[in-house]
């Protein structure tokens, strides 16, 4: 449980949080509820500027063409801040907005995965300053093709690990094959947790806990986890393992909204 | 010379490449050139194509959902699968 007060009082102490900070939330693991002992304390700080101290500036296909990063070892673990500019967000609202996604197509090609990163953070960051910004980003982000983009991207890439999947199999590679529909199906999961508004698909570690805690409908926690855990896989015969994963990631995306 | 209908015997199963995407209920499958809007009994038709069932075992699955008897219910999903295959959304396998 993060307590907001003692965040904001411990980001003052040590001065990280600039005075053109419009926003700033706790974001990840411990914003989420899944951090263990070894967790970082995740930030990010929406400014007006980015500050001039800071360890290290990460390129962004943006203006200004980076975003910056402060971390330093607390009293219980690392900290580390991401700044971002109120400006980079706009540039990056823009990119997945509905005019983007008509003309770009489904995928979301010209968001970095750092961007991609911010704004599925925002809707999940708990927030510690500027709570009311991060309330009206969320609402645009709603209204965004930001949604559509992701999951259609995901449901793509399931699909190409089909393709993949059956074609090793034609050709006598099983067990390529298996990482194949493995790897289709994690997609396809993705995808359907992505068309409910729960995202993260970049960081594939989290799966399960994300399909915990959308205790969705279309999909048991115990049916997904034989798949992702290879529960019925037989070494013996490692095609049916195959052609049963393909089956369960197809009727997945056949029940993916878009 | 082979029957433009598949037999009721026929297991179909979807190609590779075969692309589908849910939007407002509807299906929507593609495959090369070709995709076709589904809707109700086609759409519950596709789903259960899985490479196992025959189109006799998707009829008559289709059976108690849509109020139907058996023997319409499988030459109704025959006929569906047989319009797959010209549209070339299936591959011939009989």
């Amino acid at each position: 449980m993060i307590d907001r007060e003692a965040t904001e009082k411990y980001l003052a102490e040590q001065a990280v949080l600039p005075e053109s900070v419009l926003a700033a939330m706790v974001v990840g693991s411990m914003a989420r509820g899944w951090a263990n002992a070894y967790s970082d304390m995740d930030l990010v700080a929406i400014c007006a500027e980015l500050p001039a101290e800071v360890s290290a500036r990460q390129p962004v296909p943006l203006q200004p063409p980076c975003f910056a990063v402060r971390a330093w070892h607390g009293p219980d673990q690392r900290w580390e801040v991401k700044y971002w500019t109120a400006g980079q967000v706009e540039q990056i609202l823009a990119k997945v907005s509905w005019d983007a996604f008509e003309s770009n197509g489904s995928a979301p090609q010209s968001l970095t995965e750092a961007e991609e990163l911010l704004l599925e953070r925002s809707l999940t960051g708990l927030p510690v300053v500027g709570a009311d910004w991060l309330a009206e980003l969320r609402g645009r982000l709603a209204d965004s093709a930001f949604q559509t983009q992701v999951t259609s991207r995901s449901l793509a890439r399931a699909e190409e690990s089909v393709v993949d999947a059956l074609g090793q199999v034609e050709a006598d590679d099983p067990y390529s094959a298996v990482l194949s529909a493995r790897k289709a199906y994690g997609h396809a999961v993705d995808a359907m947790l992505e068309s409910h508004g729960v995202y993260g698909s970049l960081q594939p570690k989290w799966r399960a806990r994300r399909v915990q805690d959308a205790t969705l409908t279309e999909l048991t926690f115990s049916d997904y986890w034989q798949v992702e855990s290879m529960a019925g896989y037989d070494d013996a015969q490692p095609a049916t393992w195959v052609a049963d994963t393909v089956r369960r990631t197809r009727a997945l995306i056949m029940q993916v909204e878009l | 010379m082979t029957s433009a209908l598949p037999p009721a015997h026929w297991v179909p199963a979807l190609p590779p490449d075969v692309r589908v995407r849910k939007m407002r209920g509807r299906l929507l499958v593609a495959r090369r050139d070709e995709s076709v809007q589904l809707e109700d009994v086609s759409a519950a038709i596709f789903a259960r194509i899985d490479g196992t069932s025959s189109a006799e075992q998707i009829g008559q699955a289709l059976c108690a959902q849509y109020e139907v008897d058996p023997p319409t219910a499988v030459a109704d999903t025959v006929e569906f699968l047989g319009q797959l295959v010209e549209l070339g959304i299936l591959d011939r396998g009989w």
